[in-house]
């Protein structure tokens, strides 16, 4: 068993109150349960102690104990069996976990963050799938040609998103909203957290349901940590994490729909669009980014839609 | 909470024994790590991740273009410009110079991002023109030093940069919200002027005709629009406020060596010169304070601070009120930029769970902070006073102190009345 | 004297090298400005550029300023007590920054190698590159502080008159 009183301090860069605080409260709630006080854990939500990256390398150093991170490591440490974060790859919350967990590529993702990164990987959580919005209605992809859409500094969806037609602009999150009504943006993607938090009903008309990505939390250790504790310690806090994703996951669902009824509620407008016309129009940018990729992804996506068809 | 008493404890008896500011703050942060584990136990790379985590930021760019925009205008003619539109405008008004002192650092508070750049400039030349004027060196000195306030609350402020990068608050909409407040203590000053001139003479310049202020403000027209440039950029969203300082310093340049020609290479290379020590000597104090906050967060010192206050049974209003309190004592003790720093970490989270706007907070803080730029001991508007009007410390303090009511009764109007800060933001955002 | 001169030396250059840097900021942003809202390029690299780029100018620049004694002090009680406890404070101040600029420079030397697999997002530059700015800054930094040291223990109380700070409005304020 540990000792006494063992800190085990959990980030994220979420403000509180979301899918991601409510799973870090339950896996604190469990780990100080079956510990029996063994373990306390301190819940950092909102990048109270360093951004993605800062806590990234926080965790390198050993000198904090756990995240739910974003997709950032992938990128940092292993960039060849990254296919999570291709828009339009993936069709549903289920194959990206299969990926992940089941796959050789994934099982090899986690293996080099943990070379590179000193990262123990757990387990992914998930995100509602992101979808665009956008003052012009688009019915296809050709409604998307020169349309100003804001994206986040992410080379991939960029160039996907052009692929498709759009102008991108790289604007810092918080500046989405001003961007809107001055109009050096006409659109944006996200999930549908993004366009009910900010009120975008003031700036922008549609909602455009492509699905084309679901861009997950993961949940990660510091390896030099984990490395130092006992084996019952490790089962228990890995079962924790697998009850807290899945609680994050029902959370996460509930607040999506809770979304959507709120925008439609503020005269937000949905287009439920085909996504195949989409999918074909991106397809050579999805080829590029997947060309640099490992050699088993290919195969491995394709496993992963395989297994979760249906879903 | 008895870290608390180490941070701040250990932190003023290094200040007090001369040690700089930057290395008072890394030492008090290594000690309390040694007190937590032993020294074997301080985390060196530790420090040097949050030193970065401090340096690598674009929204802090903004302090050297607002610090080099700023000393260029105040190289070339630009302050003179703006001086006479004042006088022109104001000069024949009941107060006379007084009132052109305070529009002229309303004015230039739109260019200046600090307290020290409006006395060290334009200050200069209000108080040579109130002295050749034969006005009391009291009033002089005291309404100079009570406007350089102005600056940090009009936009650009490098507070209120430090403040919306450590707060995650928009620095755009915080230096919209500067704005009302920076001109109603234009006004609180421009009325103590004219209430103190029915005890003091205080000449008045003769009444300008139309045409003559017509002709000065075309004189000063191209200065006139860097506030417009900086406010109307970031206002429609055209450029983001460190982009905003880019553009200013460009502007700069362009009055400098295209319109006016009345700066020199060599004048450039001086200006660069200071705007890379200041920003230098500033920023690095930035680095290793990250490292101070980062540990409070830790040793959760906000978290139970907010418990603590968040349970007191008095109103909102009340708690401002002490917190403004704490803020104007603060400010006597350390410079605006260090207890943003050090303060921002700390009060966030009380900040959030009372419901106070943070644009609110901001700019309360940094207004009840700037305060101590006129306070003693370490006013260091007093310390550019001395060195300029050439009198003691003491009766610089004694010529500064009365201006503090119309100040603090602004601070009490905005508690009051927070509508003052938050109306303005909210047409925007 | 020839050290001097080389500390000196050394100083300029940095601070030539953060002069540069500091004009290199306002055309980069000022470009990017101008490429979005004009030519409407969006210049996706100019935050990581100009953040880099600053964090070089500071650490060069603090260690100019550092060798020029430029750093902010509150030297009310120095100006105060006589000249012998004065310079026993000297010496407390001197090997105290080194304490500090120590246990920074072995920490940014270590992150050298430990964050070399984390690079930036828009360029992919590694973090190593970052690191060292805080290394060649502290490096300057640390030797910079022995000369001085050096200097007051050679010298004596005599020394600390010549070095007192010297408060000047554009580096001993911040508001
Ligand atoms: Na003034
Ligand atoms: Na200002």
């Amino acid at each position: 068993t540990a000792q006494a009183q063992d800190v085990i301090e959990v980030h994220n860069t979420m403000s509180a109150g979301g899918s991601e605080e409510a799973a870090m409260l339950r896996f604190k709630e469990i780990v100080e349960e079956r510990s029996d006080g063994s373990f306390e854990v301190n819940v950092y939500s909102g990048g109270q102690l360093g951004d993605e990256v800062e806590v990234l390398e926080l965790l390198n150093l050993g000198q904090t104990q756990m995240a739910l991170t974003g997709g950032a490591f992938m990128g940092q440490y292993a960039p060849e069996y990254d296919a999570v974060s291709v828009p339009f790859v993936f069709p549903n919350w289920g194959a990206v976990e299969h990926y992940i967990m089941e796959t050789e590529s994934g099982q090899a993702m986690q293996q080099v963050s943990r070379e590179r990164g000193n990262l123990h990987y757990i387990g992914p959580q998930m995100r509602a799938f992101r979808h665009m919005t956008s003052t012009p209605a688009i019915n296809s992809p050709d409604d998307l040609e020169g349309l100003k859409m804001r994206l986040p500094q992410i080379p991939v969806w960029v160039d996907v998103w052009e692929e498709l037609g759009v102008q991108a602009v790289v604007i810092p999150a918080p500046d989405i909203y001003l961007a809107m009504r001055t109009g050096q943006v006409e659109a944006h993607e996200n999930s549908l957290a993004s366009p009910y938090t900010r009120q975008l009903w003031e700036v922008q008309d549609h909602i455009i349901t492509t699905s084309h990505l679901s861009f997950p939390w993961h949940w990660v250790a510091s390896a030099p940590w984990w490395d130092g504790l006992d084996e019952a310690d490790q089962e228990m806090l890995t079962e924790a994490v697998h009850e807290a994703r899945q609680h994050g996951y029902e959370v996460e669902l509930e607040k999506d729909e809770f979304y959507r009824e709120g925008l439609i509620e503020n005269g937000m407008t949905f287009i439920d669009v085909d996504q195949a016309p989409f999918r074909e129009k991106a397809a050579p940018a999805v080829e590029r980014a997947l060309a640099d990729k490992a050699d088993s992804v290919a195969a491995d996506i394709e496993a992963a839609i395989a297994a979760t068809e249906g879903q | 909470m008895e870290y608390l008493v180490v941070f701040l404890g250990l932190m003023v008896l290094l200040f007090a024994l001369g040690v700089p500011v930057a290395i008072s703050i890394g030492l008090t942060c290594l000690a309390v790590l040694a007190i937590d584990g032993g020294i074997s136990a301080i985390p060196t790379e530790l420090f040097a991740l949050q030193m970065m985590r401090g340096l690598n930021s674009f929204p802090i760019l903004a302090i050297p273009f607002f610090i080099f925009a700023a000393s260029l205008m105040n190289v070339g003619s630009v302050t003179n410009r703006i001086f006479d539109f004042a006088n022109a405008l104001v000069g024949h008004i009941r107060g006379g110079l007084g009132h052109v002192n305070v529009v002229a650092s309303m004015i230039f508070a739109g260019m200046s991002a600090t307290a020290v750049a409006d006395v060290a400039g334009i200050g200069q030349l209000e108080l040579k023109a109130m002295r050749d004027r034969g006005y009391p060196m009291r009033f002089a000195a005291g309404i100079t030093g009570a406007a350089s306030i102005i600056s940090p609350v009009i936009p650009p402020s490098i507070a209120m940069v430090v403040y919306g990068w450590l707060s995650g608050t928009s620095i755009a909409a915080l230096f919209i919200a500067g704005l009302i407040p920076g001109i109603i203590i234009g006004l609180a000053l421009m009325a103590t002027s004219f209430i103190v001139s029915f005890w003091i003479d205080l000449p008045r310049s003769p009444r300008a005709s139309c045409l003559e202020i017509a002709r000065l403000f075309w004189r000063a027209l191209p200065p006139l629009l860097t506030p417009l440039i900086i406010v109307g950029g970031i206002w429609s969203g055209i450029f983001t406020p460190t982009e905003a300082g880019a553009v200013a310093c460009v502007y700069a340049l362009f009055l400098a060596f295209v319109v006016y020609r009345d700066v020199s290479v060599r004048d450039l290379v001086g200006v660069l010169e200071r705007t890379v020590r200041f920003t230098s000597v500033i920023m690095f104090i930035i680095a290793i304070a990250t490292f101070y906050g980062w540990l409070l967060v830790r040793l959760r010192i906000p978290q139970e601070l907010a418990l603590a206050l968040t349970s007191l049974d008095v109103s909102l209003t009340v708690i401002l009120f002490l917190i403004a309190a704490f803020f104007l004592v603060i400010g006597c003790f350390m410079s605006v930029v260090e207890a943003v720093l050090i303060f921002t970490p700390i009060f966030m989270l009380t900040v959030q769970s009372l419901g106070i706007d943070p644009l609110f907070f901001g700019v309360l803080m940094v207004i009840t902070l700037s305060v101590g730029v006129i306070t003693p001991p370490f006013g260091n508007v007093l310390f550019v006073l001395v060195e300029i009007v050439g009198i003691p410390f003491e009766k610089v303090v004694r010529a500064v102190l009365p201006f503090l009511i119309p100040i603090i009764t602004v601070i009490v109007l905005l508690i009051l009345v927070p509508d003052l800060v938050t109306w303005l933001p909210s047409i925007i955002q | 004297m020839t050290l001097e001169r080389i500390e000196a030396a050394i100083a300029r250059v940095l601070e030539i090298v953060a002069l540069i840097l500091m004009l290199t900021l306002v055309v980069v942003i000022a470009w990017s400005v101008v490429g979005r809202q004009v030519f409407h390029v969006s210049v996706p690299w100019s935050e990581e550029i100009g953040a880099g780029l600053l964090m070089w100018m500071v650490m060069l620049g603090a260690a100019a300023t550092w060798s020029r004694r430029r750093h902010i002090t509150i030297d009310v009680l120095l100006r105060r007590i006589g000249l012998r406890p004065r310079y026993a404070l000297s010496i407390f101040i001197e090997l105290a920054s080194l304490l500090l600029f120590a246990v920074a420079f072995k920490g940014a030397f270590s992150m050298m190698s430990v964050s070399a697999n984390n690079s930036t997002t828009a360029l992919g530059i590694s973090y190593s590159y970052l690191y060292l700015a805080l290394v060649i800054g502290l490096g300057a930094m640390i030797i910079f502080s022995l000369l001085h040291l050096g200097r007051l223990l050679r010298r004596g109380p005599s020394m600390v008159a010549v070095t007192e700070t010297e408060t000047e409005w554009n580096t001993s304020s911040s508001s």
